[in-house]
This record gives C-alpha cells, sequence and structure tokens, in this order.
C-alpha cells in the first residue's frame, strides 16, 4: 500500500460521515480538514481501516484574533501510520459553546491530552457521563490561561488539594477500611522535579494510583506567543533541563524550516554531536538513577563518570555551564574550541572502557535482574499509550525517528536500531546500554567527517551584518543589526509539526506563524508527559520499592509534563 | 582598653566576641545563647527542597559523590519538622505556594532560609502570570545565591555565609517566649 492508496482508502473510509478535505505536503504528510459533527466515527475509521494506530498529539487553539475564522477555537488531532511511516493532522473547528466527544476510548493517551486542553483552553471533552476534570491547575480555579483574553492568576486562591479518589461502590466496607491513602511528594529526593503522587494501598500493594501535576507549570508555551523567537530559546533549553540543547535544537530547526534557510554543513555536523552526547549522558543518568534507588554499588562509579566527563566535556565547549545557549537560529553561536575535537575522541574511548565495565557488573548481578523485570509492557499496550523512544523500542517495535524521518546527515551515518522483547525494566537498561554503543558510532563517524566552513548561515534574515559594513557606515547594515536585535527573524504564515528522536522518546514542536515576529500557538509534545500517563495503570499490584524502579526507568522529567 | 581586648581575644574566638557585639548584652545569657549558637552551627539540618533544574547544581553533587560525611546537604530521611534549614531553589508556582507555607510553619525555631538560583529569587527567567516573583514575598529570606543554574562556587559561599550568620545568631525567625530555641 503506498501512499496514493492510502488516499483513496482514507476517501473511502471519511466519505459517509459528511465533507472533509484531504491536502498532502512535499514531505508526504496529510492534512485533513473535517467539516462534519460526526468526529469520532471520523477518528475511529482512520484509526480502524487507515492504520493511524498511534495519537501522537491533540493542540488546541485559540482564534480569537484571527478574523477570517467562524469559530472560535480549532483542535488539531496529529495521528501517525507506523506502515506508511506518515504523520496526518486532522483540523476540526469548534465554536465556544460546542461539546466535542471524547477519544480516549479510541487512544488511551488522548485522557490527559484532552483534560490540558480542558484546563488551558475552556474546550469541553466529555466522556460518557462525567464531568472533564483539570489537570494542571486545581478544580476550583477559574479562567483558561491559553486563552487570549487570559490576564493574570491570582497566588491566594490554591489551597492544598483532597483525594483525588472516587469512592469504588463495588468494595464492601470490611475491604474499605483495610484500603490506605498515602501521599508523595511534592517534593522529591532525585532530580525529577516536583509532583505529588496519590497512592490506595492494600497491605502493602498498590491498589490505585493518581499523579497530580501542575507543581511547576511555568506556562512556557504563553511565554514563548509573547516574545520574539530569538528569545525564547533559553525556554526550550529549561523544558527537559537534563540535556538542555535538545530542547534548543528542535526549536531551531522548527523556525529554520519554516522560514526555509539551510544551515551550514558544519552546524549540522555539530548538533548531531550535541544530540548523541546528551543521548549517551541522558541513558547513563536514567540507569545510575535506579542504581541510586536500589543502593547498588555494582557498576555505579562508571556510570557516574560518564555522566560527569561528558557534562565537563560539553562544558569546555559551551564555556557558560549547565545551560548552554549553544544553538541559534541559523546555526550554531560559537564554533568548536580548538583541540575539542581531540578531547571528544578521547572521550568516546573512555565511555567505552567505563560502559564494558560498568556493563559486565551489571550483566552478572542477579538482584539487579530480579528487581528489574518485575512489570513487563506489551508492545500493543505501548502504541496505544503513545510511548515512544527506547520504552517502545524495548517492547519490540522497530522505530526511531532517526530512520523514519532522517534529518541532517542521519541517512549517511551507519547505526541499527536495538530492540528488546519484554518490555521490562531490565530490556530498557539493555536498549539504552546498546544505543549508547550506537551513540558512539555516529558520533565517531561525525568526527572523522567534520565538514569545514562556517558554522552560521550567512543569510540576510536571521545573521548579523559583518563588521567592516559597520565602519564604513553602511545604514543599511546598520538597519538590519537593529532590527535583528530588537525584532528578530519573522515567522511565515502557516503551521507545522516538526519533531527529532530525543533521549527519552519523540519530543515534537507545533508552531504557528502569521507573518510576524511573534509565534501565535506554540505546542511542545513531550515524550515525559505520554510516559507518564500509563503509569497509573502499569503501577497497580507492586509494591511501592518495585514502584519506584518501573518509575525510574521511565525516565519521567516533570518540567517535560508541566511545561 | 586595647590591652584587655588582646587578653580576651586569646581566650575565646573572634566569632564568639563578634555575637557579643552584635547583641551588645554582655552577661550570662548571652553566653549561654553563644554556644547554643554554636552548637546549632555543628547540627545544621537542611531541609533541601527543590522544583526544578537548580537541584542539579547541589543535587548532583549529592548523588554522584560518594557519602563520606563532610557533605551537609547528604542526608537521607529529612523531615521538616527536624530542620532548621530550608534550602530553596526552583519556581514558586501558585500550586506550591500552600505547600511552602506549610513546610516553614512546620520547621522548628529558629529558622533560616536560603534561596538558590534566579527563579527563587524573582522567578525571572519564567516572568510571567504563573511564577510568583521571589521567595521573599512568602517569607524572610536570609541568604540569596544567584546564577542560573548557580554555580558550585557560588553555593559554597552562600553555604559558608550562612554559618558566619549561624555563629554571630543572626536569624530571620526566632521564636520568642518559648522553652525550645533561643529566647532574645
Amino acid at each position: 500500500m503506498n501512499s496514493h492508496n492510502l488516499l483513496e482508502v482514507i476517501a473511502d473510509s471519511l466519505s459517509p460521515f459528511g465533507e472533509y478535505s484531504v491536502i498532502q505536503s512535499s514531505k508526504g504528510e496529510l492534512v485533513i480538514k473535517v467539516t462534519s459533527l460526526k468526529i469520532e466515527e471520523c477518528l475511529m475509521a482512520l484509526k480502524k481501516n487507515c492504520g493511524f494506530i498511534q495519537l501522537v498529539d491533540i493542540i488546541g487553539i485559540d482564534e480569537k484574533l484571527n478574523p477570517e475564522v467562524q469559530k472560535r477555537f480549532q483542535l488539531v488531532y496529529v495521528l501517525y501510520n507506523f506502515e506508511e511511516q506518515i504523520r496526518a493532522a486532522i483540523e476540526i473547528e469548534v465554536g465556544e459553546a460546542e461539546i466535542i466527544p471524547s477519544c480516549s476510548h479510541i487512544w488511551c493517551n488522548a485522557d490527559w491530552a484532552e483534560r490540558e486542553i480542558y484546563d488551558l483552553l475552556g474546550i469541553q471533552i466529555t466522556k460518557k457521563n462525567k464531568i472533564t476534570k483539570r489537570i494542571f491547575f486545581p478544580n476550583r480555579f477559574t479562567g483558561h490561561p491559553l486563552r487570549k483574553d487570559f490576564e493574570s492568576v491570582d497566588f491566594e486562591c490554591f489551597e492544598d488539594s483532597d483525594s483525588p479518589f472516587e469512592k469504588d461502590t463495588d468494595l464492601t466496607l470490611e475491604q474499605m477500611s483495610q484500603r490506605t491513602v498515602v501521599t508523595m511528594g511534592p517534593q522529591q529526593s532525585g532530580d525529577r522535579g516536583a509532583f505529588r503522587l496519590w497512592m490506595e494501598m492494600e497491605d502493602d500493594l498498590i491498589s490505585r494510583i493518581e499523579p497530580e501535576l501542575g507543581f511547576i507549570h511555568r506556562g512556557i508555551e504563553k511565554l514563548s506567543e509573547n516574545q520574539n523567537l530569538n528569545r525564547s530559546i533559553h525556554l526550550s533549553e529549561r523544558l527537559n533541563y537534563l540535556s538542555p540543547s535538545v530542547g534548543s535544537l528542535l526549536w531551531c530547526r522548527a523556525i529554520e524550516e519554516m522560514i526555509a534557510i539551510d544551515i551550514p554543513e558544519r552546524a549540522k555536523a555539530i548538533r548531531m554531536i550535541l544530540l548523541e552526547m546528551s543521548r549517551i549522558i541522558e541513558h547513563c543518568r536514567g540507569i545510575h538513577s535506579i542504581q541510586r534507588e536500589l543502593k547498588l554499588a555494582a557498576g555505579e562509579l562508571q556510570f557516574s563518570q560518564i555522566i560527569k566527563t561528558g557534562e565537563r566535556l560539553l562544558s569546555r565547549y559551551s564555556t557558560t555551564g549547565h545551560f548552554s545557549h549553544l544553538n541559534m537560529i541559523g546555526g550554531m553561536s560559537r564554533d568548536l574550541p580548538h583541540f575539542w575535537m581531540g578531547e571528544l575522541m578521547e572521550w568516546i574511548r573512555t565511555v567505552e572502557r567505563h560502559l564494558f565495565t560498568g556493563h559486565e557488573s551489571l550483566k552478572s548481578s542477579q538482584f539487579w535482574y530480579d528487581q528489574n523485570s518485575i512489570k513487563g509492557i506489551m508492545a500493543s499496550e505501548a502504541l496505544e499509550w503513545g510511548v515512544t523512544g527506547p520504552i517502545l523500542r524495548s517492547c519490540g517495535v522497530n522505530f526511531d525517528l532517526r530512520k523514519a524521518e532522517p534529518f541532517y546527515f542521519y541517512q549517511d551515518v551507519d547505526f541499527e536500531i536495538p530492540l528488546g522483547i519484554n518490555g521490562t525494566s531490565f530490556d530498557i537498561y539493555l536498549v539504552k546500554v546498546e544505543e549508547i554503543k550506537q551513540s558512539l558510532n555516529i558520533l565517531a563517524q561525525v568526527a572523522d567527517n567534520l565538514p569545514v566552513g562556517d558554522f552560521v548561515s550567512q543569510d540576510q534574515r536571521i545573521s548579523f551584518a559583518s563588521k567592516e559594513k559597520i565602519k564604513e557606515g553602511d545604514l543599511g547594515a546598520m538597519a538590519r543589526n537593529q532590527r535583528l536585535i530588537n525584532i528578530g527573524p519573522t515567522l511565515p504564515q502557516g503551521k507545522k509539526y516538526t519533531s527529532l528522536e530525543s533521549p527519552n522518546g519523540e519530543l515534537g514542536l507545533y508552531l504557528i506563524g502569521g507573518n510576524s515576529a511573534h509565534p501565535l500557538r506554540v505546542k511542545w509534545r513531550t515524550p515525559s508527559f505520554y510516559h507518564f500517563q500509563p503509569f497509573s495503570n502499569w503501577a497497580k499490584g507492586l509494591s511501592i520499592d518495585s514502584a519506584r524502579v518501573v518509575f525510574e526507568s521511565l525516565n519521567i522529567l516533570t518540567s517535560e509534563v508541566d511545561r | 582598653m586595647t590591652n584587655i581586648n588582646e587578653n580576651i581575644n586569646d581566650q575565646f574566638p573572634i566569632n564568639f566576641l563578634q555575637s557579643q557585639e552584635q547583641v551588645g548584652v554582655f552577661n550570662g545569657q548571652s553566653l549561654l545563647k553563644s554556644w547554643k549558637n554554636s552548637k546549632l552551627q555543628n547540627h545544621m539540618w537542611f531541609f533541601p527542597f527543590s522544583s526544578a533544574c537548580c537541584s542539579l547544581a547541589y543535587q548532583v553533587d549529592q548523588n554522584l559523590i560518594v557519602d563520606d560525611g563532610t557533605n551537609p546537604l547528604f542526608k537521607e530521611d529529612i523531615s521538616e519538622v527536624n530542620a532548621n534549614i530550608l534550602v530553596f531553589s526552583g519556581m514558586i508556582t501558585p500550586k506550591l505556594v500552600p505547600y511552602l507555607r506549610k513546610v516553614y510553619q512546620k520547621m522548628s525555631y529558629p529558622k533560616w532560609v536560603v534561596a538558590v538560583g534566579t527563579c527563587a529569587i524573582s522567578g525571572a527567567p519564567f516572568e510571567g502570570p504563573f511564577v510568583m516573583k521571589g521567595l521573599e514575598l512568602l517569607f524572610p529570606v536570609d541568604i540569596v545565591i544567584p546564577g542560573c543554574p548557580p554555580s558550585e562556587e557560588g553555593i559554597d559561599l552562600g553555604l559558608k555565609l550562612l554559618s558566619e550568620k549561624m555563629k554571630k545568631g543572626i536569624c530571620s525567625a526566632i521564636q520568642v517566649n518559648s522553652e525550645v530555641g533561643l529566647k532574645q
């Protein structure tokens, strides 16, 4: 079935439900505009007949400032077809008082995405006989922050929240009395950020678990709407603070693709090096945090050494500490320092050595194997919940965005995708170790063929005029520099979903431009948001200790979840 | 007068004398107080509270370096009831406010508060409707460590300043008329 056939199948399955239109972009992405009211049936048909088995994200847009649109809101469902490796965006217009049926029975992961849309935009999405709950803000809070006419938050109205569990009517009084509610958080001992876990315990096993979010909701998306494009780079770095250069890489790449700027080859290679280095460091952090959780000394020193030396190498390049600000629109902010490549090659050898000894000692530890193989994840389950990245690959699904949608030089370098079988945290560990080896492979290949030349694009729209021209007194060049500092590049009209394979999974960015310096809507699709959601299902029936191991192996960061 | 001062300097450490000057009274009560101060300083109980990335600056240290007993932040099973010092880092969102107030109330007297990072000081990188502009709007802050994220040297310096403050007995929140803690 090729893409032409897919269009016919879509036409067949959508035609009974009213009007629609399909546009295919040059890259093969589909945009389907549905005007009928049978949204639920349309989405069901797309999943069952056309193979769009994964819901990537749901995006809500407030179109109040757009005079051409009749209805105030718009919903965009981003779907993915694994067979054809095609992404589709289904656009629906929604009026202010309209109630949209929930699609959480079609894709399980739609639940949190819909709650977020209700919370931030106030679009009513209802399940059968159930009221939509807020996700970041408490239920007593009034107002919807992502609306264009939202003003401010009253800090005094917040109170400590109550237990989120509804009473289970099937239980007898005696069973009810055996259950106790325990909370964890909001402050945590690790570096995962602030969140609270509500747990209902039966003896020492978890019977129900419910995470409470929004403790560090900073409104990164709202802030990015109100400032120019250059100033949001630091916000994207703080999205996932364990690997800051990945977020800024995606932000810059999305804008470069929308403005249609081709960045120099050297900048592409340097960005690949940054991405693979962050992958190695974050995988090691993930493994190290489980070791810390289990208080296992075997191999701990080796993995912590990889993290330390890697961070040191990155800070040698950035010279500004943890948040590097290395990526900028049009390339890199500075060139590689002298002799840095030599240090990188040395680091690759160090990582290989440490990884070998660390992996040998962990592999032979029976305790490590037993603790990590308690809970397995089925591949079908993982696809339903929108899980991506190393966790999806540990279930045996052969999918990596670096292979499916290669950017920069990923189609030229030689690497393989490691796969697991059972989806346990031990399989995730094995996949991560193998991915570190493949990343080292990529790093070595890029370092061997590092292109020479400019590290930032010389395009007039984004780069500064040279100093010589200013010394000559060129007024045009001066005006250009002034404009770039004060206003920055303009984003052309259009909508675009860009994504890349971050260490955690698929990191996506949905951008809407309107011929202005500010974007009209920014939406981050973060892997942690979709990995945290099924945790309440997977932790049922486990003890707290083993649930913590499962949690650490999912590598969830609350700064990514709350945004 | 100078001779007397020199004699006293031989007998007591300098910091002890400074603390007397600060209070301005030289009697039995303040001697007891300075002894209590030095005792507190040797038994610092931290309550590290990090809501976001600034924790990397000191928590990476805490997690990666093997515990040799020298790092004061490395203590397991800390509860806010035992702690004297709140080390807060990260942004203050409206949802976190009631929880922070509760933690500060439960802490034992005397209370010191250290704000680590730009977010805790002014909310700067995320300045907007969702983030509170500083920890000082909630309760008094003793030490402020700037940076995004703050450097390790900065945190060391801040903790040194804190220990000097503790030696001198300067504190933002001292309980009055109680059996526990300091009397003034």
